[in-house]
C-alpha cells in the first residue's frame, strides 16, 4: 500500500508539461537584452566553463527512503517527550538515516543527539539525576512487510531487541545501555517500531569509536559481536545467525573529554572489576541455609530463592522463571513473602536496616554492590544467590564484587 | 546565467520547473509568470549560482521564493481566491499523449486527476513539500536547502502529507 502510494504519486506528478515555446523565446530575449546591458559586468566563469558546471553538479544524492519514516523529533513528541523533541532538530542533532538489511529485519537509525538537560524526563539515578545523556532513535521493521506489533498488542511482549550504543576500546560484554543507566521507549507506527534509546552521555567518548548495535534478546549477546581486545575495534560477527546489525556514530572528537570519561568508567565500576572466580562459584547440593537469629524469616527466603537457580537474566525483567534482572530477582522472592520493594536497586539499598559488615550478614540478607545497579541475597557461609548477565541466577561468593551496602528487610517490615 | 546557459537550462530543467509552477499555482497564466520571473531572477543572480547544489533545486527554490513574495500581496492572494482550479482543461492538455487503449487511458488520467487533486488540497506547506520530493525528484536534503528548513522538518511534512493522502487515497488506491 505504501509503496503503491509512492507509485502513484510519482506518476500523477509526472512533470508533463512544458512552457509555451513562445514563453521561451520571451524569456530567452529578455535574458540576451539583459546581458547586452550589463556586458561590462564580467563574470569570472566563461560562459563554456559555467555550463559545464551546471550540469557538473548535478548532484546524485537520493535520500529515497527517508520519508517513510517518522522524525525523531515525531518520535519523541509522541511520547510527549516536547523538549527532546525540540532537541532532535536543533544544532545539537546528527540526522543519520541510515539503513541497514540483517536477516528478516530492516533497521534505520534515525538520528542521535547528545547532550544536557534535553529530556523533559531526566532520567534518575541513584537518587542522583544524570541529566548529560546520548538519545537516539531507530526505525526497525519487517523486510517483508510484516507490521511490527503495536507495544499494547500481545504479540509485542514476543518480539525483544536489544539497542545500544557502543565504545570501541571498551568492551562491548560490559559498557552498553544497561550498565550505562540507559533505557528505552518503544512505539509503532505503520508498522513500523520506533525505538528511542538513551543512555549516558557517550559524547565524552568522541575520540574512541562510537557505534549503535541491535540485536534480538534483552541482553546484549557476545557471539553478535567480536571485540578485538587489542585495537579495540568492534564488530559484527558475520557468521552471526539473528539480527545483528552494528551503526558508526558521528563522533565529533572534539566533544571528547577524556578526564570525564576516565571519571564515568572509574564511577561505573562495572563487571570488569569483579573476581569472576568468585562469581561463579558451584554451590554443594548439600548446601543448607541456615537460619540466622535476628532474621529467622530471611532463610526461608534464601531458600526459596534457591529453587530459581539456572532462570535466565533478562535486564529490566521480574520474572523468577522467565528472566529477571537483579533488583527484580531480590523483589520478586521478597514480593513471595508479602513484601514490595520498588524495582530499582538504588531504591531498595535505602530500606530496611543497616547491617554493619559481612560477619554479621544473615540469611536473606540484602547485599549491594560498588556496581552501582546489583543486588544479591546472601544465603550465608560468605554466599550469595543473584541475577547475573552473564550467567543467569546463580550463586557466587558474596565478596564477588566489592560491597557497598547490606541491609536486612524481611524482619522488619514483616513482623 | 548567459543566453546559452539558460538555453541549457531550458532544455534540462524547463518541463520540471513549469510542471511545478502549473501545480503550484493551479493556473496557466500564474504559472506563465511564475516560470518567466523565475528564469529571469535566476539571470539576474547568475553569480551567486553556487555549484554544491544541483541546479534544480536552485532553480526551485527562486521559485519558491517568488512565489511565496507573491502570495504576500494581498492583490495576488485576492486573485489565486477567483481563481477556479482548472482540473478539465489540464485532463484535455493530457490527452495529447498517445496511450494504449483510450479505455485504459482514460482510467489513468481519471485516476492522476484525482491524485493531483488530493495533492493540491492538502496544506501549501505540505503540498510544498509533497512537489518537490515526487514530481521534482529532489532529497530531502535538498529540499530542506530549498525552502531553508532543518531536513528534519522536511521528513516530518514530507511524512504527514503522506498519511494525509494515503486517507484520502484509500479508494482510489485500492480501485
Amino acid at each position: 500500500m505504501d509503496k503503491a502510494l509512492d507509485d502513484a504519486l510519482r506518476q500523477a506528478l509526472t512533470p508533463d508539461e512544458e512552457a509555451d515555446f513562445r514563453l521561451n523565446q520571451t524569456i530567452l530575449n529578455q535574458v540576451k537584452e539583459q546581458r547586452t546591458m550589463t556586458e561590462n559586468k564580467k563574470t569570472k566563469l566563461s560562459a563554456a566553463a559555467a555550463v559545464a558546471a551546471l550540469v557538473l553538479c548535478a548532484s546524485s544524492l537520493t535520500a529515497y527512503g527517508a520519508w517513510r519514516y517518522l522524525s525523531s523529533s515525531d518520535v519523541a513528541g509522541n511520547v510527549q517527550d516536547f523538549s527532546l523533541a525540540e532537541a532532535f532538530s536543533g544544532d545539537l542533532a546528527h540526522l543519520i538515516n541510515e539503513t541497514q538489511n540483517c536477516g528478516d529485519y530492516r533497521v534505520t537509525l534515525l538520528s542521535i543527539v547528545s547532550g544536557e538537560s534535553l529530556s523533559a524526563y531526566p532520567h534518575e539515578h541513584n537518587d542522583s539525576v544524570s541529566a548529560d545523556r546520548t538519545y537516539a532513535v531507530i526505525a526497525i521493521e519487517h523486510r517483508d512487510g510484516t507490521p511490527m506489533p503495536n507495544p499494547s498488542e500481545a504479540a509485542y511482549a514476543k518480539l525483544e531487541f536489544f539497542a545500544s550504543p557502543l565504545i570501541g576500546g571498551y568492551n562491548p560484554a560490559l559498557y552498553h545501555i544497561a550498565s550505562m543507566s540507559g533505557n528505552y521507549t518503544d512505539m509503532t507506527e505503520d508498522g513500523i517500531l520506533y525505538r528511542l534509546v538513551e543512555c549516558d552521555n557517550v559524547e565524552i567518548f568522541a575520540d574512541h569509536d562510537l557505534y549503535l548495535c541491535v540485536t534480538e534478546g534483552t541482553f546484549y549477546d557476545k557471539e553478535a559481536y567480536r571485540y578485538d581486545e587489542v585495537t579495540g575495534k568492534i564488530s559484527r560477527n558475520e557468521d552471526y545467525a539473528g539480527l545483528n546489525v552494528l551503526f558508526s556514530l558521528p563522533a565529533d572528537a572534539s566533544k571528547a573529554n577524556p578526564e570525564k570519561a576516565a571519571e564515568y568508567i572509574a564511577a561505573l565500576g562495572v563487571a570488569s572489576d569483579y573476581v569472576t572466580e568468585k562469581l561463579h562459584a558451584e554451590l554443594e547440593d548439600t548446601f543448607e541455609v541456615k537460619a540466622g537469629e535476628e532474621n529467622p524469616q530471611g532463610a526461608e527466603a534464601a531458600e526459596y530463592a534457591l529453587q530459581f537457580i539456572g532462570n535466565p537474566y533478562v535486564w529490566g525483567a521480574e520474572s523468577l522463571t522467565e528472566g529477571t534482572d537483579s533488583s527484580g530477582f531480590t523483589k520478586s522472592v521478597y514480593a513471595h513473602f508479602g513484601v514490595s520493594l520498588p524495582h530499582s536497586a538504588a531504591a531498595q539499598r535505602t530500606l530496611g536496616t543497616r547491617v554493619e559488615a559481612l560477619e554479621n550478614a544473615e540469611p536473606g540478607d540484602l547485599i549491594f554492590y560498588e556496581t552501582p545497579s546489583h543486588a544479591a541475597i546472601y544465603l550465608g557461609d560468605g554466599m550469595v544467590v543473584h541475577a547475573m548477565p552473564e550467567t543467569g541466577i546463580c550463586t557466587s561468593e558474596a565478596d564477588f564484587d566489592q560491597i557497598e551496602e547490606i541491609r536486612r528487610i524481611l524482619d522488619v517490615s514483616c513482623p | 546565467m548567459t543566453g546559452q546557459e539558460f538555453e541549457v537550462c531550458i532544455a534540462e530543467y524547463g518541463k520540471d520547473i513549469y510542471s511545478f509552477c502549473r501545480q503550484l499555482t493551479n493556473s496557466r497564466a500564474e504559472a506563465d509568470d511564475l516560470y518567466q520571473d523565475t528564469f529571469l531572477t535566476a539571470v539576474e543572480l547568475r553569480e551567486q549560482i553556487n555549484c554544491g547544489q544541483n541546479p534544480k533545486s536552485y532553480l526551485l527554490s527562486i521559485t519558491l521564493r517568488i512565489w511565496k513574495n507573491k502570495r504576500r500581496k494581498a492583490a495576488w492572494r485576492k486573485r489565486i481566491a477567483d481563481v477556479q482550479p482548472i482540473l478539465e482543461e489540464r485532463d484535455a492538455d493530457m490527452g495529447e499523449s498517445a496511450e494504449p487503449s483510450p479505455e485504459e487511458c482514460f482510467a489513468r488520467r481519471e485516476r492522476n486527476t484525482l491524485i493531483r487533486n488530493a495533492v493540491n488540497r492538502l496544506p501549501e506547506r505540505l503540498r510544498i513539500v509533497v512537489l518537490l520530493f515526487y514530481m521534482e525528484d529532489l532529497s530531502t536534503a535538498q529540499i530542506a536547502a530549498a525552502m531553508h528548513l532543518p531536513q528534519g522538518t522536511v521528513l516530518s511534512r514530507l511524512h504527514r502529507a503522506r498519511k494525509l493522502l494515503k486517507k484520502e487515497l484509500e479508494d482510489v488506491l485500492n480501485g
